[in-house]
């Protein structure tokens, strides 16, 4: 079934709904990595183990902005749109790889009994990107549905 | 007359819009269209080529690329310490002081404290081979060129900067590319400041005395970072004084996308990832041998009093401003040779032999904002001697040659200098 204006509507709420995730928690990253707490938020932000990075702040907010970028094209049913949310995808799943990585490297070093290990546990790298991701699954599912780009 | 006065414009240009004219006619006739797809490759360019989004796309790859290279590389990292000290343990049972000094301090201690670097080097390398083998680094090409070429850097020049990441030298070489004179000029001289992979290790080092372990990626990528934009600014400056003229056009074709194959990327690292190790066993070694000479010699003389130290004291006037003292002037010196020598050197001077003990000796004696002036330095200051031959080869002029390392330190200078007095006021 081809791309309609009727599920680019739905594309589109999703799309907006995970790329202000993906903003404010990227925002909440970059006021923390200046030492910034808001704590209107700061519930949200333990949820989503917010750590104070900047620099992961700032990769966040871009991911946010490419799923926002697509909203206007995806909405008004223009298989253009989907590209933003593909790209987004991509660049979660990259992320995802990236924290990934992280944890079968610390997991290694915890295996081997290295001193700086010793005390690593799976909680120390859990960070917002890789739970955004489980909400990104739905992306990276249009991402590969062939039949919307027809 | 050249082809250029015959065709009326640059003969690229003309070749291209004949090339696919051609093209164009030959599918005109054989060609019958149907509904033109949304290709993957459509869909990705759509965002990548972007003109608000394609950069900050980039710059959000690069973190993730040195993240991942620099904080999964830790545990391998400390199997290569362990590996070392494992093996400066068997110094110990040489008798002769000076031998096993030669030993346990010059050859494992230093040549260990650049090896241990192998394994973040190659995590960059494999990163920026999956990059470039999915032709995403072309497109990173295609979006800077804008911003570039308004800056008055030729889009071309992209390139042999991405090279200069790797290694300078074949960065500079790969200039050759550039048609305008001027623009080859402004390329190969602002080559040095991509940060190449033997600054890696001094920022890996220095970054990681002075930051959490969730922060060295980005403070890591903020002086590849700064380099590009430092490379970016005095590009425009030098074609808006020294090397005026008109900017050649940049043609470019874009490659397809492709899923990057696991033997391909690995090959593909393994090709730069080995210069590295070709210079530990050469060169470095060569470096750390000489290094430790000039610290132990006069011999029974405290190191300050050392000829490393006499080198150090020379140099610690200049550097005194930024908070830096002898044994940082006496590392930088020996950065001439190799930018990892600063790291071998720092380890001798301080009398340690692991990273982390350096680390630790680092962060005794130095804040956190003069760790970031001095990867600020190390990142700007004159290239190594290779690179400076490179320069030399390549412009044919002395003129220049001796422009580019004076250039630099001033601008070392007065970078560190602002690191200092923003980051002081800023409370780092």
């Amino acid at each position: 079934m081809g791309f309609s204006k009727g599920s680019g509507q739905i594309v589109a709420l999703y799309s907006a709904t995970l790329g202000l995730l993906y903003v404010l928690m990227g925002l909440l990253e970059i006021v923390g990595g200046f030492g910034v707490e808001i704590p209107l938020l700061a519930g949200v932000a333990g949820a989503f183990y917010v750590v104070g990075d900047s620099f992961s702040g700032f990769v966040l907010v871009v991911i946010g902005a490419v799923y926002l970028g697509g909203l206007g094209a995806v909405s008004g049913g223009n298989r253009e749109g989907l590209s933003y949310v593909s790209v987004g995808a991509l660049m979660s799943t990259a992320l995802l790889a990236l924290y990934i990585a992280n944890i079968l490297s610390n997991g290694l070093g915890l295996v081997l009994g290295f001193e700086d290990w010793l005390e690593w546990t799976l909680m120390d790298d859990l960070r917002p990107g890789l739970l955004l991701w489980v909400l990104a699954i739905p992306a990276v599912l249009i991402a590969r549905k062939k039949d919307w780009r027809e | 007359m050249s082809a250029q006065e015959v065709l009326g414009e640059d003969p690229e240009i003309v070749l291209a819009d004949q090339r696919y004219k051609f093209i164009g006619d030959v599918l005109q006739t054989s060609l019958v269209r149907g509904k033109k797809k949304w290709t993957s490759s459509d869909m990705l360019d759509k965002v990548f080529l972007d003109k608000a989004l394609g950069i900050p796309v980039f710059l959000a790859f690069m973190w993730i690329l040195f993240t991942f290279a620099i904080e999964t590389s830790g545990v391998y990292m400390t199997i290569v310490e362990e590996f070392f000290g494992w093996l400066g343990g068997f110094a110990g049972a040489i008798g002769n002081e000076l031998l096993a000094s030669l030993i346990a301090d010059g050859l494992i201690g230093g040549l260990g404290g650049v090896l241990v670097f192998v394994p973040p080097i190659f995590f960059t390398f494999l990163g920026i081979s999956i990059l470039e083998d999915s032709g995403y680094l072309a497109r990173a090409a295609f979006v800077m060129d804008r911003l570039m070429y308004k800056l008055g850097l030729h889009g071309r020049s992209f390139i042999p900067m991405l090279l200069g990441f790797g290694c300078n030298v074949p960065g500079i070489m790969a200039c050759r590319s550039i048609e305008g004179e001027n623009d080859r000029l402004v390329t190969i001289l602002v080559n040095p400041l991509m940060s190449c992979g033997a600054r890696l290790p001094v920022y890996v080092l220095v970054a990681g005395a002075f930051w959490s372990e969730a922060m060295v990626g980005g403070v890591v990528w903020s002086m590849y970072l700064l380099g590009m934009v430092l490379a970016i600014v005095v590009a425009y400056v030098l074609r808006k004084t020294v090397l005026k003229g008109e900017q050649a056009p940049f043609i470019m074709e874009l490659p397809i996308y492709k899923t990057p194959t696991f033997q391909g990327s690995i090959l593909h690292m393994w090709e730069r990832g080995v210069i590295f190790l070709k210079k530990a066993g050469t060169y470095l070694l060569g470096a750390s041998i000489f290094v430790w000479f000039l610290i132990t010699f006069p011999l029974g003389a405290p190191i300050e009093q050392s000829y490393a130290g006499m080198i150090g004291h020379f140099v610690e006037p200049i550097l005194r401003p930024l908070g830096f003292d002898w044994r940082i002037g006496a590392a930088l010196v020996f950065g001439l040779l190799a930018k990892e020598v600063v790291v071998e050197a720092l380890g001798i001077i301080f009398a340690v032999e692991s990273e982390a003990a350096i680390a630790t000796a680092l962060a005794a004696s130095f804040t956190p904002v003069q760790g970031l002036a001095l990867m600020a330095f190390v990142l700007i200051y004159v290239p190594c001697l290779a690179v400076v031959a490179a320069v030399k080869a390549e412009t044919n002029s002395w003129k220049w040659t001796l422009f580019g390392p004076i250039y630099q330190t001033v601008l070392a200078g007065a970078v560190s200098f602002l690191i200092i007095v923003i980051g002081g006021a800023m409370g780092i």
